[in-house]
């Protein structure tokens, strides 16, 4: 059994708690909530990391 | 704090991961570290690790690598120390053990140093996680940190006793503020994706995810590569204007 980080533990735990309104969207997406929340939390990083490392280089140009 | 066991059972890891089914996983995790910054300066990693040289560049494998080792990538939340040790366990020493279980459960974060206890420790405040500064056993560390410095950093804790792991970048305070900066708006960010691509979603289902993105380790556990690159801009930008930039 693997680990899972302590905040998918709370994904999990949290939509137990809910109705089942939020299982529903997520099956009818192919994905538990957990991945919605973190390819969310992935697009932004990715977004601004780029734009952080473009700043810089057209800052150095 | 020296852990017996813990070196060897990281390097046998090292080279077990590679030939077994999470190559591609492990090439891909490493690449995530480099190629924003690659890309966006027109360089190749080699000639990236030419320019910082290649102590810094290895720092940021480390951190690379403990980045494949620590995430939940493969199927079902599982990862390679995961699969290590159901295969493997056998041949490491308890210590071994536990650094990669103890590993596996930690979180890169970005730290303050609060106070140098020099030949024993460091006590580190987490600054994108807040709470309680934290004792850290870390007589190496007591001798080459100062009060006030930054440092990305995984602190392990072990048969209730707390460590560093071996892979720490030290961030000069304009690089540290750039990666506080991101998390610190990663929730509201996040919220905002995911509103604009779920038209959708009931009021209900918002504020479960506003409840779950005021946890800042989803945001830590997905982006230990905005540490390394962040730290990796921040050398290239001192090797190449080492005359002006020590002014």
């Amino acid at each position: 059994m693997g680990l899972k980080p302590a905040w998918e533990q709370r994904v999990i735990r949290l939509t137990r708690e809910q109705d089942d309104g939020l299982r529903v969207l997520a099956q009818a997406r192919g994905r538990s909530i957990a991945e919605l929340i973190r390819e969310a939390v992935e697009r932004y990083l990715t977004a601004e990391l780029e734009a952080d490392i473009k700043r810089q280089e057209e800052g150095r140009r | 704090m020296k852990i017996a066991g813990a070196e060897e059972a990281l390097e046998r890891l090292a080279a077990w991961a590679p030939r077994e089914r999470w190559r591609e996983v492990c090439r891909r995790a490493l690449a995530a570290h480099f190629e924003t910054l690659c890309a966006g300066a027109g360089m190749s990693e080699e000639e990236l690790a030419e320019e910082i040289g290649e102590e810094q560049y290895e720092t940021a494998e480390a951190c690379a690598f403990e980045d494949f080792i620590t995430s939940g990538s493969g199927t079902k939340g599982r990862n390679v120390i995961d699969d290590y040790l159901d295969q493997r366990a056998w041949r490491e020493a308890i210590g071994g053990r536990d650094y990669l279980r103890a590993l596996r459960a930690s979180l890169m974060s970005l730290y303050e140093v609060a106070e140098v206890r020099p030949g024993a420790g460091l006590v580190l405040r987490d600054l994108i996680r807040g709470g309680a500064p934290l004792e850290v056993d870390e007589r190496l560390g007591s001798e080459g940190l100062v009060r006030w410095d930054r440092i990305g950093a995984r602190v392990l804790t072990i048969a209730g006793e707390r460590c560093l792991s071996g892979a720490v970048l030290r961030f000069r305070p304009e690089a540290a503020e750039v990666v506080l900066r991101i998390f610190r708006r990663a929730p509201e960010r996040a919220r905002e994706e995911l509103a604009a691509q779920e038209s959708e979603l009931t009021e209900e289902y918002r504020r479960a995810i506003d409840k779950l993105l005021g946890d800042t380790t989803i945001a830590l556990d997905a982006g230990a590569r905005i540490f390394t690159t962040i730290w990796l801009a921040d050398a290239l930008k001192q090797a190449r204007a080492p005359a002006a930039d020590s002014l």
